[in-house]
């Protein structure tokens, strides 16, 4: 099995082979470097043409794209630190996911932005944030998320290719390395929803039959979080569902509410800090769908600046202990 | 003291970096300070420096990569000193100590107000969802209930043959059965009995269920129909379960050998055991969850009251009043009009002429006498 970085990698390729209209922009993406965390790796060798690197600009660099996608290309761009992403704000938010309606439709944006997201790797305050909650409830803004049970790669051809919006894409840095988990093995049990077209939601379960204890929702990195309980929690005969949307906005409400109707006990995951969070509004949404037997837990971020000290970030971020700790007290 | 050269985490990006070479030559004196290798991460090349004085001891090749935290030298205390490289500790082992619940066994025990150390304790194995389920419905420690469905009986429920269950499995158990194999209205679909050796085995092809105590459920899962106790050697286990079942609100079978004879106008309580050969005569009136042994005969216009068991062979004239509890051994005749009392013993042989007053021990006095012959 290929890990997460792997099927990005060849999605890649193969997508820059096969669409002449596929450019890849981003900072130090060309070889031998191929970016900071090696998606690009190779690229710039195989298609120097339609491989650019770029000055240190992102709000430049989301520009640039959004003006190759006007005019009929399907760039993808590189931020190569989600901390970074503040930086295209102005472009994204008031340019890119607007042009299509200020133009009445005459004009599409068919943008990719991808970017690692997230913390474990001791890099500090300013390189370990998962700052999409910046970005979440920004109109015409779709914001993709795949996790360790997805296929990357598959999803960033759909968002490419046939996406006529902005899509944000977040790739979990601590997920680059580790195999996907696309196939059914006891005592884990996967389901693709259909879900939002090309994001797919993923029912993953640690149970073959009845009805789930607890429903765990959660995207990206929280995957990783979730995996070791699915077999850890089996053994304690706990039935977990874990709904794992590809797509986290625009939520697909109706998979999410049917997770949660299944054991009506939910547990939120989520990397970036608590307040106002994407939890919050899962929260919401379901309470407005459903009544809950107890009231929804929300695992997230403590609400500061991530240290760069490892025995002090993992103090900031969610641990699978939260996460199992939370599982017990909707539970209880 | 030897010291040993690790390989330090210079960028946080890369847990691997290569050895680009050494700077030392083996067995050359190295001071505090000075570099001893070049080392490539992704980033930069950086030089690696001694942290403590020794004679320099290289343990990895250059040109391979090596992990952050790996010991890829030693600094020795003095020349050509042999060097092993040390073993790292390896991770604690699991605990393999049993588990006394899963988690979810300790969720709905809170949930359901169920005391886990002292069903654990009483399980001695690991309490699952399952026990705590088992537990909330009162059947916690229970051995699984044999099929109470029956293809036939709860198809046709009139006129069906009586369901007995059996309490006790021992010798009065064996004369019960031997006696339901000719009575056509009743059958034995189950024995229970506290002696667990007999669990899971069979008398005469019925089932021992398990301990006294299954009756309940039993009943509950309208397993049987009637009960009825075998026991005729302790009139205080008679009593004991005859309360208990009856106040359970569970009914009490008579079992008649067909052989035995009841004439008109008897009347029978219920819970008693007739066998072989007994006659009950006309007018007679006996109470509930007595045992009468072969060949007991009960009079005319007798009155019996409960719980009293008889040996084989025990005659009574008319009008014998016999009160509760009474033990009856074998081969005793009693006299017209005579009253027992309650909670007496009569052993066996005696004639009773006379009446006997309550919690009184009758026994013959008549000694077997034995002398040699002397005619032949």
């Amino acid at each position: 099995m290929v890990t997460y970085l792997e099927d990005l990698q060849r999605s890649l390729h193969a997508l820059l082979a096969e669409d002449e209209r596929v450019y890849l922009l981003g900072e130090d993406v060309l070889d031998p470097y191929g970016g900071a965390f090696k998606v690009v790796k190779g690229l710039s060798s195989a298609y120097p043409q339609r491989v650019i690197t770029t000055p240190i600009s992102e709000a430049g660099i989301v520009g640039v794209g959004t003006g190759m996608a006007l005019r009929g290309l399907r760039p993808i761009v590189e931020i190569m630190f989600g901390d970074f992403i503040t930086l295209t704000a102005d472009q994204i938010v008031n340019y890119a996911t607007k042009f299509q309606a200020m133009y009445n439709g005459q004009a599409a944006v068919p943008l990719v932005v991808r970017t690692p997201m997230g913390g474990g790797r001791g890099y500090g305050p300013t390189h370990s944030q998962s700052l999409e909650k910046l970005f979440l409830g920004v109109p015409h803004l779709r914001i993709a998320a795949p996790s360790l049970y997805h296929a990357p790669g598959a999803m960033l051809r759909h968002a490419t290719l046939h996406d006529e919006g902005v899509v944000l894409f977040l790739e979990h840095k601590l997920l680059y390395p580790v195999k996907l988990v696309t196939q059914s093995a006891p005592p884990v049990y996967l389901e693709t929803l259909p879900g939002t077209a090309g994001y797919p939601t993923l029912l993953v379960r640690n149970y073959r039959q009845g009805a789930p204890d607890v429903t765990v929702i959660g995207y990206g990195g929280a995957s990783l979080l979730v995996h070791p309980l699915l077999a850890s929690l089996a053994d304690e005969e706990i039935r977990l569902l874990v709904c794992v949307p590809g797509c986290i906005q625009p939520l697909p409400v109706a998979d999410l509410v049917e997770a949660a109707r299944a054991s009506r006990r939910v547990v939120i995951v989520e990397e970036g800090t608590r307040a106002f969070g994407w939890g919050a509004e899962v929260a919401a949404t379901l309470a407005a769908e459903l009544t809950l037997h107890a009231p929804a837990r929300r695992v997230a971020a403590l609400d500061t600046v991530i240290p760069a000290a490892k025995g002090l970030e993992s103090l900031v971020l969610p641990a699978a202990q939260s996460v199992e700790d939370a599982i017990y007290e909707v539970l209880a | 003291m030897t010291h040993f050269v690790r390989v330090p985490l210079v960028n946080v990006n890369d847990d691997v970096m290569t050895l680009v070479e050494w700077l030392k030559a083996p067995g050359a004196p190295v001071r505090r300070g000075e570099s001893l290798a070049l080392l490539e991460s992704t980033k930069a090349t950086s030089e690696l420096e001694a942290e403590d004085s020794g004679y320099f001891a290289p343990l990895v090749d250059a040109g391979l990569e090596v992990r952050v935290g790996q010991v890829i030298a030693a600094l020795t205390a003095r020349p050509d000193e042999p060097v092993s490289i040390p073993v790292e500790a390896p991770a604690a082992a699991p605990t393999t100590s049993a588990r006394r619940w899963t988690k979810k066994a300790e969720i709905l025990a809170k949930r359901y107000g169920a005391d886990l150390e002292a069903l654990a304790a009483q399980k001695g194995d690991t309490l699952t969802e399952q026990d705590i389920e088992d537990f909330r419905a009162g059947r916690f420690g229970r051995k699984p209930a044999p099929a109470a469905r029956d293809l036939v009986d709860d198809v046709y429920p009139t006129n069906k043959v009586q369901r007995l269950l059996i309490l006790g499995a021992g010798r009065g158990a064996v004369q019960i059965l031997d006696a339901l194999t000719r009575i056509p209205g009743q059958r034995c679909v189950g024995l229970l009995d506290d002696d667990t050796s007999v669990h899971g085995k069979t008398v005469m092809g019925c089932p021992v269920l398990g301990a006294m105590g299954e009756g309940a459920r039993l009943w509950q899962e309208h397993f049987f129909d009637a009960v009825i106790i075998s026991i005729s050697t302790s009139i205080k286990a008679r009593v004991k379960l005859f309360q208990q079942y009856t106040s359970a609100g569970i009914p009490f079978a008579n079992v008649i050998d067909p052989s035995a004879l009841v004439m008109t106008s008897a009347s029978l309580g219920t819970g008693n055991v007739i066998l072989a050969l007994c006659h009950i005569g006309t007018c007679a009136a006996i109470g509930d969850n007595n045992f009468l042994s072969a060949r007991t005969h009960i009079e005319h216009h007798n009155i019996m009251g409960d719980h009293c068991t008889f040996g084989p062979g025990v005659f009574t004239s008319s009008r014998v009043k016999i009160g509760q509890r009474v033990k009856f051994g074998t081969g005793i005749f009693i006299e017209p009009g005579i009253t027992v009392g309650d909670d007496s013993i009569v052993a066996s042989g005696a004639v009773l002429t006379r009446h006997i007053p309550a919690r009184t021990i009758v026994k013959m006095k008549t000694a077997v006498q034995l002398r040699e012959r002397t005619d032949l």
